[in-house]
């Protein structure tokens, strides 16, 4: 086993607990502050995506992206984790992992809500002659997840080899300690992009081109 | 420079890491999340609850003070005419009181205008 798929492991294992120590915690009463946490995310993920979205599979995908990457981005600040513990945002099969999975489940949320014909016709709008354009905005989608997530991860690793090989070794430490909290701040703000354009994928896949393109719609007439 | 550790190979840890976020998934939707939802749905039950007692006891209220004031609507009525009937009463047995003061009085003497005041005075002179 190598050392992503360990520290992918563990990390899941990490969101897993946790979300179970949380779950049989939960009260109908007045909620503890983790409670909260949970409580808030999920109305606000439910209202994004309005009221259809509290049985399907949008609120466990943004949390669970959210989650395994937040906690994942945390284990490699842990001091002493970093030699078998990479980064795995920093590891290509992750990030398309992740992207792939995303895609499966956005696509397969479009199917159930429009049926497979409804589905495929919406590659045909607004304009028939756009579906190439279409098909080639689905092709990117998951291209653009999996890149943005490893790029950033990417970059943060060279950051740190650089710091580490170019600042002067009294401060080395000091410079690495702060770019080490500017990129785990830098790698929760990436979890939350990753889930907020999962939800973004998601709404546009169930919601009619009417409510998702608005901007596209204007003035454009029926579609065909 | 120094290593660090990336990957630019996809490989068939793409399928594992798969697997794993599935799990992660699977467990997120099916064990986590409900027993959240099903608190929810019970609060959301217990305000509903809650505001549809508020408004049946603000009806109740109204309804109270409705009678409320009917009560005290018909307390002043029935003051008013006990009070009027009494007035009569009063009125008559003073005019009564004032005929037969009248009737009693001696004749000659100067008792001033009014001949049950006069009758108290001399009573209270006596």
């Amino acid at each position: 086993m190598n050392g992503t798929l360990s520290a992918s492991m563990l990390a899941a294992a990490i969101v897993v607990i946790v979300g179970l120590w949380a779950s049989r915690r939960v009260t109908a009463g007045v909620p503890g502050r983790l409670q909260l946490t949970w409580e808030t995310v999920i109305c606000m993920v439910e209202r994004r995506l309005g009221p259809e979205a509290a049985g399907t599979a949008a609120v466990p995908l943004a949390l669970s992206l959210f989650g395994f990457l937040a906690a994942a981005n945390t284990l490699r600040v842990v001091p002493g984790t970093s030699r078998w513990l990479p980064n795995p945002a920093a590891d290509l099969n992750v990030t398309v992992a992740l992207a792939a999975m995303t895609v499966l489940l956005v696509h397969g949320a479009s199917i159930r809500r429009w049926g497979f014909a409804g589905y495929l016709r919406r590659y045909l709008q607004p304009y028939w002659w756009l579906a190439p354009l279409n098909l080639l905005e689905e092709a990117v989608r998951p291209l653009v997840l999996a890149l943005r997530l490893f790029g950033s991860a990417f970059a943060g690793g060279l950051m740190i080899a650089l710091v580490a090989d170019l600042v002067p070794p009294p401060v080395a430490p000091l410079a690495h300690a702060l770019w080490a909290v500017f990129d785990l701040a830098v790698g929760y703000m990436q979890a939350f992009i990753f889930a907020l354009l999962a939800l973004l994928y998601y709404e546009a896949a169930v919601s009619s081109r009417e409510q998702s393109l608005p901007a596209m719609q204007t003035g454009t007439g029926s579609n065909s | 420079m120094n290593e660090f550790d990336t990957s630019f190979q996809v490989d068939a840890t793409l399928i594992a890491e798969m697997i794993v976020f599935g799990i992660v998934l699977v467990l997120m939707s099916k064990v986590i999340l409900p027993p959240f939802r099903k608190a929810m749905a019970e609060r959301q039950a217990q305000i509903e609850r809650s505001i549809a007692a508020t408004a049946e006891a603000e009806e109740r209220l109204a309804a109270a003070d409705a009678e409320y004031e009917r009560h005290v609507d018909d307390a002043h009525r029935q003051a008013r005419k006990i009070l009027g009937v009494y007035e009569d009463i009063g009125r008559q047995v003073l005019s009564e009181a004032r005929e037969r003061a009248g009737a009693a009085r001696p004749s000659g003497g100067d008792y001033g205008a009014d001949p049950l005041k006069v009758k108290v005075h001399d009573s209270g002179g006596e």
